[in-house]
């Protein structure tokens, strides 16, 4: 049987391995790979080999038994409030195509468990293998691994001991007891043994001190090597030696105990013969809800407001782009509008909190730190809003199929899925810059007669002027840039279940973002080029009138809007020609 | 002859797969044709290329005598595709979803026609309720009643009984034979052939992409039985794929 489940857990880990490298054939992943790994390898991992000076003594921490120690306090601590947690059925995480083959197998419950503990193996030696690769240098992944594996094993022999707790009506309450009156009364031990080492002697020389930290680490093991302590850390101790061992000999002496405990909580949690099988269908339902949740999230497609009604009443007839944006303001409201909520008070508050702390006429710096963060927000949004705001075509983009039945062109439809989040990020953003104009036009009686000129440019009618000009179309462009990664690279925008995960994940992600960057700045560079001239006749010779500025953002205004038409024009022939064949399996998965 | 539906040389190409193969057929108005053929035949294939959803390869389709490629939208309005998989918007509840789609169709007088279909796929009582509300079957009742909403001339149904209860499949046959009564071209797919015979004029076996039969049931009965009265369609249309499959 256990050769039987081994195969089954290496066959399944390296068919996932294989089914990875496979979608590597598919450009989207291999750049998203390639842009990851990158990342991590640049980000990540070469800062752990670092020459920093910081990051090379946190590596070469010498395990002389404080951090042991310390790690071993936190496996006592785990190991304790485990029987804390208020989940007490039994169940155990098994995924649903194991819980259709296996529990009506002719299997016992002990083989179930088994088959549990050997899946998790392979996950469990890769992470242990990561983290020996950007960890410490004393540390070695046959330690780590077997001291993730027999902490799992705990865990499930404790949530089987819950399970038989509850048989003998022991619930939550009673054992939430228990664990807190255990921890106070280790607690209180500790205080105890405190109290005999005496205080910490702080030697004269004081820098010397700091710097070697010899003393404190002294007084710190001299606490740790308190026969009691020692006692209580007996077992865990193993646990932290294990991963961070001193020597090979502490490494094969921790790893065989630790090996050894595995085998006794394994024996312990079959032994509990817990009928978990049942529970377990139920958290394998309520996990497979849970990230279907969290996926949605993501998207934004949950509906958090069932019941909030529609912003207007959607007439008969008329345009259709109505019925569009009628449909997606319903999901914003219904979806997002807790964002509004949140950025609205965040503003208000730091509105209020710039006039409450400037009271007094001295204070006057606490508008231009408001202002200064509002003015860092505003800069930033129509790079995230469209992010948090996505209740366009990338929320319809499952319903793909349906949509492209319906009689609208492209371009229109296109216009129309943009218009709901473009009002509400337009409006935040001028909500944004406008407050942080204001507080930056209080802030300048901070500099006394000599105002700096550049903070009071923000604080005046001309850039309010400006920003309002100009935030619409800079945002609608943002939003059709957004919208077209759905319509272009379908394959980028939407996920399966089956998706690559991890720094193929992280690349792709890291590709969309700097390719919308990209695409931002080249579409705003004429728009600039446009506004600079024009900005400089209204101030040279107009005085940098209020009106004269706004006559002068309208040609950037205008290259902007062109900009956008064109781009509705082609991202709509494109929606048209889009064949949806290809994706429809990665968009119903 | 008023046809509703018009597909001549349909084709369509994925690089090198060749999904359907220079497929033409016709259903007049008050017809209904069954598309019958084997998982992968290109059923569904088809059936998207009708609706707009993709562009073929090469052929004409015309529905109700606009082209679709030159006058898409024009032949969209005409037309009502139901899916297999009902795919509705999470966020909007039934009548929300009948009131969208009737703005889309510019559909007047919404009330009078939403409370019968209501009524119809017994749906009343969920008009305020989200699709997360909704069973399987009452999701793909839903995405049926949004297609009749604005009356189409042309219906073009994928599945259209899965997840449905006996009472909802009795009443859905019922709503699919009025409503080609009243003069719509209805194509269906389907791998219910007592359902096909039961509901369709004309049926168009499809394999590998390619129409392997297309007649009426009754003559392709009548030519596959040779002098047997009893011969259902199942029968034939197991014949007639296991005639096309090559012998491995």
């Amino acid at each position: 049987m256990i050769g039987t489940f081994v195969a089954v857990a290496l066959l399944s880990f390296k068919n996932r391995i294989l089914q990875r490298l496979r979608k590597l054939r598919e450009p989207r992943y291999l750049i998203g790979a390639v842009a990851g790994a990158a990342y991590f390898w640049f980000f990540i991992f070469r800062r752990t080999q670092t020459s920093n000076p910081g990051l090379a003594r946190i590596r070469d921490i010498s395990f002389n038994g404080v951090v042991v120690d310390f790690v071993s306090v936190v496996v006592l601590l785990m190991m304790i409030a485990a029987w804390a947690l208020p989940r007490d059925n039994g169940g155990l995480d098994f995924s649903e195509a194991e819980i259709g083959f296996l529990f009506p197998a002719p299997l016992r419950r002990r083989d179930l468990l088994l088959y549990k503990i050997l899946r998790a193996q392979p996950q469990a030696l890769f992470s242990a293998v990561m983290l020996t690769i950007i960890g410490t240098r004393q540390g070695y992944f046959i330690g780590t691994w077997a001291a993730f594996s027999v902490m799992s094993v705990y865990f499930t022999m404790v949530s089987q001991g819950r399970a038989r707790l509850r048989q003998f009506h022991i619930g939550f309450l009673p054992r939430l007891g228990a664990v807190a009156l255990i921890i106070g009364g280790l607690y209180a031990l500790v205080l105890n043994q405190i109290h005999t080492i005496g205080p910490i002697k702080i030697p004269a020389d004081y820098k010397q001190m700091v710097k070697t930290g010899v003393s404190t680490r002294a007084a710190i093991e001299a606490f740790f090597q308190k026969p009691v302590i020692a006692a209580i850390l007996f077992v865990p101790k193993f646990f932290a030696s294990a991963a961070l061992p001193a020597t090979l000999i502490t490494l094969a002496v921790s790893v065989l105990v630790v090996a050894g405990l595995g085998v006794l909580f394994f024996s312990i949690a079959a032994a509990l013969n817990v009928s978990f099988e049942e529970a377990s269908i139920g958290a394998s339902q309520r996990k497979a809800a849970r990230m279907d949740r969290q996926r949605g999230q993501r998207v934004g497609s949950v509906v958090m407001f069932r019941r909030a009604p529609a912003l207007f009443k959607l007439g008969e007839t008329g345009p259709v782009e109505t019925a569009i944006i009628w449909k997606n303001l319903i999901a914003l409201v219904r979806n997002s509008i807790t964002w509004v909520v949140i950025l609205v008070v965040m503003t208000v508050g730091m509105m209020g909190m710039a006039f409450w702390s400037a009271r007094s006429t001295t204070e006057h710096a606490m508008y231009l730190v408001f202002g200064g963060m509002l003015l860092f927000i505003a800069g930033f949004f129509p790079l995230v809003g469209p992010n948090v705001f996505a209740n366009d075509l990338r929320l319809d983009m499952p319903r793909l199929e349906v949509l492209k039945s319906y009689p609208i062109t492209g371009e229109r439809l296109i216009a129309a899925e943009i218009a709901a989040p473009l009002v509400v990020i337009s409006i935040l953003e001028m909500m944004f810059a406008s407050s942080a104009s204001l507080l930056m036009a209080f802030g300048q009686h901070a500099f006394g007669e000599h105002p700096n000129r550049w903070l009071g440019m923000v604080g005046t009618p001309q850039f309010i002027v400006t920003v309002l000009l100009l935030t619409l179309p800079v945002c609608a462009i943002q939003l059709l840039i957004r919208n077209a990664v759905p319509v272009l690279f379908p394959g980028w925008a939407v996920r399966s279940k089956d998706e690559p995960r991890g720094f193929v994940m992280t690349g792709q992600r890291l590709v969309t973002l700097a390719g919308n960057i990209l695409v931002l700045v080249v579409a705003l560079l004429p728009a600039a080029i446009v506004f600079a001239p024009s900005l400089w006749i209204a101030y040279k010779f107009f005085s940098g009138n209020a009106a004269f500025v706004a006559v002068a953002t309208m040609p950037a205004v205008a290259v902007l809007v062109a900009e956008f038409w064109f781009g509705v024009k082609a991202l709509g022939a494109q929606f048209e020609n889009l064949d949806v064949s290809n994706e429809m399996d990665v968009m119903t998965t | 002859m008023d046809y509703g539906i018009e597909v001549s040389g349909l084709t369509k190409r994925y690089d090198s797969l060749v999904a359907v193969k220079d497929l033409s057929f016709a259903v007049k108005r008050g017809e209904v044709l069954g598309l019958v053929g084997p998982n992968g035949a290109g059923k569904t294939t088809t059936l998207r290329a009708l609706a707009g959803i993709h562009p073929p390869s090469d052929g004409t389709i015309r529905i109700c005598g606009f082209d679709l490629r030159n006058d898409a939208v024009d032949a969209k309005r005409h037309l009502a595709f139901m899916p297999d998989e009902p795919r509705l918007f999470d966020y909007l509840t039934v009548e929300e979803h009948l009131q969208f789609v009737a703005r889309l169709y510019q559909v007047t007088a919404v009330r009078e026609k939403m409370d019968p279909l209501l009524n119809e796929f017994e749906l009343t009582d969920k008009r305020r309720a989200l699709p997360a509300e909704l069973s399987r079957g009452m999701k793909q009742k839903l995405m049926i009643a949004c297609g009749f909403i604005h009356e189409p001339d042309v219906l073009i149904f994928d599945e259209p009984l899965t997840g449905l209860d006996p009472l909802g499949i009795r009443r859905m046959k019922e709503s699919i034979v009025r409503r080609s009564q009243a003069g719509a071209s209805v194509i269906l797919s389907s791998h219910l052939l007592h359902l096909v015979e039961e509901l369709c004029d004309t049926v168009a076996v499809i394999q590998n992409g390619t129409r392997i039969a297309y007649d009426t049931i009754d003559n392709l009965k009548f030519e596959l039985a040779k002098g047997r009265s009893d011969l259902s369609l199942e029968e034939a249309f197991l014949r007639i794929t296991a005639e096309e499959t090559p012998a491995t």
